[in-house]
Formats: C-alpha cells, sequence, structure tokens
C-alpha cells in the first residue's frame, strides 16, 4: 500500500514536468476539444487522477504562450463550453518537447536499466 | 457580469467565494469571467463537488493569480506608495470638496487655508497609518500568511479613511479660528470638480468588469 503511494507520489511529479506536452499531443491527435474530454482522453491514456484544477490553469497557460487558441460554443441545451485546439507554434513547441523526453526517458531508462543488470551488492 | 449558476447551491456559494478571492488576487475581470465559466460547464458536464475538482477557491484562484501578469505584485513599494496616494488624494478631496462646496453655497461657511492645510496634515497621517499597520492585517490571506498587498483591501480602508476625513472636515470647520478665506474659490465651482473627480474615480475603479464568455 506504501509502495503503491509512493509510485503514484512520484507519478505526480514527473508529470508535473510533462503535462504540457501530453495535453499538447492528444490537441493535435485529437482536433479540436473541450476540458472535460481532454481530461478523459488523458485518462484513458493512463494518465489518472486529473482535476479540472491542473488541467484548465495548464490550458491558461498554454494559451498564453500562443500554443492552444480557445473559443466558446454554445452547447445542446447545456451551457457553454470553451474548445481548445492546438496552434502552429503548439505543434512546433510539441515536436522539439516530445524529442527532448523521449531522449531523457531513454537516457534515464537506460541508467536503471544498467542500475538492475549490475545491482551486485558490495 | 451574469454568471449562470446551477441548481446546486453549493456550485453558487464556491463561485462566488471564487469571484471573491480572484478579484482580492486582481486576476482581471474578462479573465474572471472565463475561469467562472470553466468551472460551472466543468461541474455541469462532471457532477463532482467543485472542491473536489478545483481545490479551495483560494487555492483555485491563486493558481491564476501566479500566471497572471497583471496580478503579481511585480511593482515596486515607490509604486504602490504613489498610487495609493493618489487614490486617497482624489477621493479624500473630491468628498471634501464636495460637502465644503454645498457649504460654501448655502453660504453657512468659509474655507479656510489653515483648514486646508490641517486637512492635508491628516490625509498624510492617515496614509502613514494605513500602510504601517492596516494595510498588512489586511493583506493576510486565508493562510495566514502574509500577501502582496491588493488594491481592493486598499481600496477598501481608504474609502473608510476618505469619509472619516470628510467627516472631520465638518467638525473642523465649527472649532477653527477664521483665516485668510478662499473666498476666491466659487462653491459650486469646488462642489462640481469634487462630482467630477468622485465620478472618475468610480468609473475608473469599476472599470474591469467581469464578462461571461458565453454571452
Amino acid at each position: 500500500m506504501t509502495e503503491d503511494r509512493t509510485i503514484t507520489d512520484r507519478q505526480t511529479q514527473w508529470l508535473r514536468g510533462v503535462l504540457d506536452l501530453a495535453v499538447l499531443a492528444t490537441l493535435q491527435s485529437q482536433g479540436t476539444t473541450y476540458g472535460y474530454a481532454l481530461i478523459q482522453s488523458l485518462t484513458e491514456a493512463g494518465i489518472l487522477d486529473l482535476k479540472g484544477g491542473t488541467i484548465y490553469p495548464l490550458l491558461a497557460r498554454l494559451e498564453q504562450e500562443g500554443l492552444v487558441s480557445s473559443e466558446w460554443h454554445a452547447g445542446d441545451g447545456g451551457p457553454g463550453r470553451k474548445y481548445f485546439t492546438i496552434t502552429p507554434s503548439g505543434r512546433a513547441t510539441l515536436a522539439n518537447g516530445s524529442a527532448g523526453w523521449i531522449d531523457f526517458a531513454a537516457s534515464i531508462g537506460t541508467i536503471l536499466r544498467h542500475s538492475n543488470t549490475t545491482g551486485a551488492t558490495p | 457580469m451574469t454568471i449562470r449558476k446551477g441548481a446546486k447551491p453549493k456550485l453558487a456559494v464556491y463561485l462566488d467565494n471564487l469571484l471573491l478571492q480572484l478579484r482580492l488576487r486582481e486576476v482581471p475581470g474578462d479573465r474572471i469571467g472565463q475561469i467562472l465559466a470553466e468551472v460551472q460547464t466543468h461541474v455541469a458536464d462532471t457532477g463532482l463537488d467543485p472542491v473536489d475538482a478545483f481545490g479551495e477557491p483560494g487555492e483555485y484562484a491563486a493558481t491564476y493569480a501566479a500566471q497572471t501578469p497583471a496580478s503579481r505584485p511585480a511593482r515596486g513599494w515607490s509604486h504602490v506608495w504613489l498610487r495609493d496616494l493618489g487614490v486617497f488624494v482624489v477621493g479624500t478631496t473630491a468628498c471634501s470638496a464636495v460637502i465644503v462646496g454645498v457649504l460654501q453655497l448655502t453660504g453657512s461657511v468659509h474655507v479656510t487655508a489653515r483648514l486646508l492645510g490641517m486637512w492635508l496634515a491628516a490625509a498624510a497621517v492617515g496614509m502613514v497609518v494605513f500602510h504601517g499597520v492596516l494595510g498588512p492585517l489586511m493583506a493576510r490571506d486565508t493562510a495566514g500568511s502574509l500577501k502582496p498587498r491588493t488594491f481592493t483591501s486598499r481600496f477598501m480602508v481608504l474609502g473608510g479613511l476618505a469619509m472619516m476625513a470628510g467627516v472631520a472636515v465638518v467638525v473642523l470647520i465649527g472649532l477653527l479660528p477664521t483665516g485668510p478665506t478662499l473666498a476666491s474659490v466659487p462653491g459650486l465651482g469646488l462642489a462640481a470638480a469634487g462630482l467630477l473627480a468622485m465620478f472618475a474615480l468610480v468609473r475608473h475603479l469599476s472599470g474591469d468588469r467581469v464578462v461571461d464568455p458565453r454571452g
């Protein structure tokens, strides 16, 4: 139980540095979508426990940086929704960031695998 | 603005508290409208408790304040002091001008140079008291830690001081010996200038309206 908790805490820390890329990637693959649908997609992809209090401020920051654009559309009988779209600048950032993350993750993977195979006790 | 409130009273209370917390952190009005609408839509979509989905209103507002340039306390103390002083002087002068102007029109009082001097001294003392004592007390956030002072909280204090100064002017009029009169200042002009200044101040302070992006 404690070990599971530690893993979840670690994932939260890892996610902090890469959630923006995951959001941009989801927007690129899905096209225009709204906040709750984005959370559902990320949850289905394995990013658990994402909350509105995390995703909307992140989307606001990405919009401030010009990486996504947004527009409000009226809903069918319900309240209007804010739809987000990745911009060309967002696509470029995603391409660069993805390459950097993949290289970084590969380096860490190599280190961890090396420690597993040479994990001799003194 | 009209934020459409859902049937759940809890959401309505949450939106009210969030609006207040965002205002206290000087997040721009148009941005506040977007944030409130997002919360309302998300809660309608998910059926979640707003606190579970977004955290306490103060915490959620702080997230936006941290990323909104206009809400950051980036300005130096001298700027804050000058801005406060400007608002205080305009507000207090406007209140006093209206009162004294009307009294002059009715012929019941002569404004004296000494009286004006005393009022300015009182205003200066008020600024020191405000910054030194009241400002830090009002700047405490819900967690109890000191936060940068907000214009809203400052203005609440300034408004109170301005009203007290206006009352003080009226009281002092009856106590001071008559000095050189400012009879050349027509009471009507004084009252009109005061009203104009108050109108401009109110308009300036209420310019940043919260607008629902859904129309």
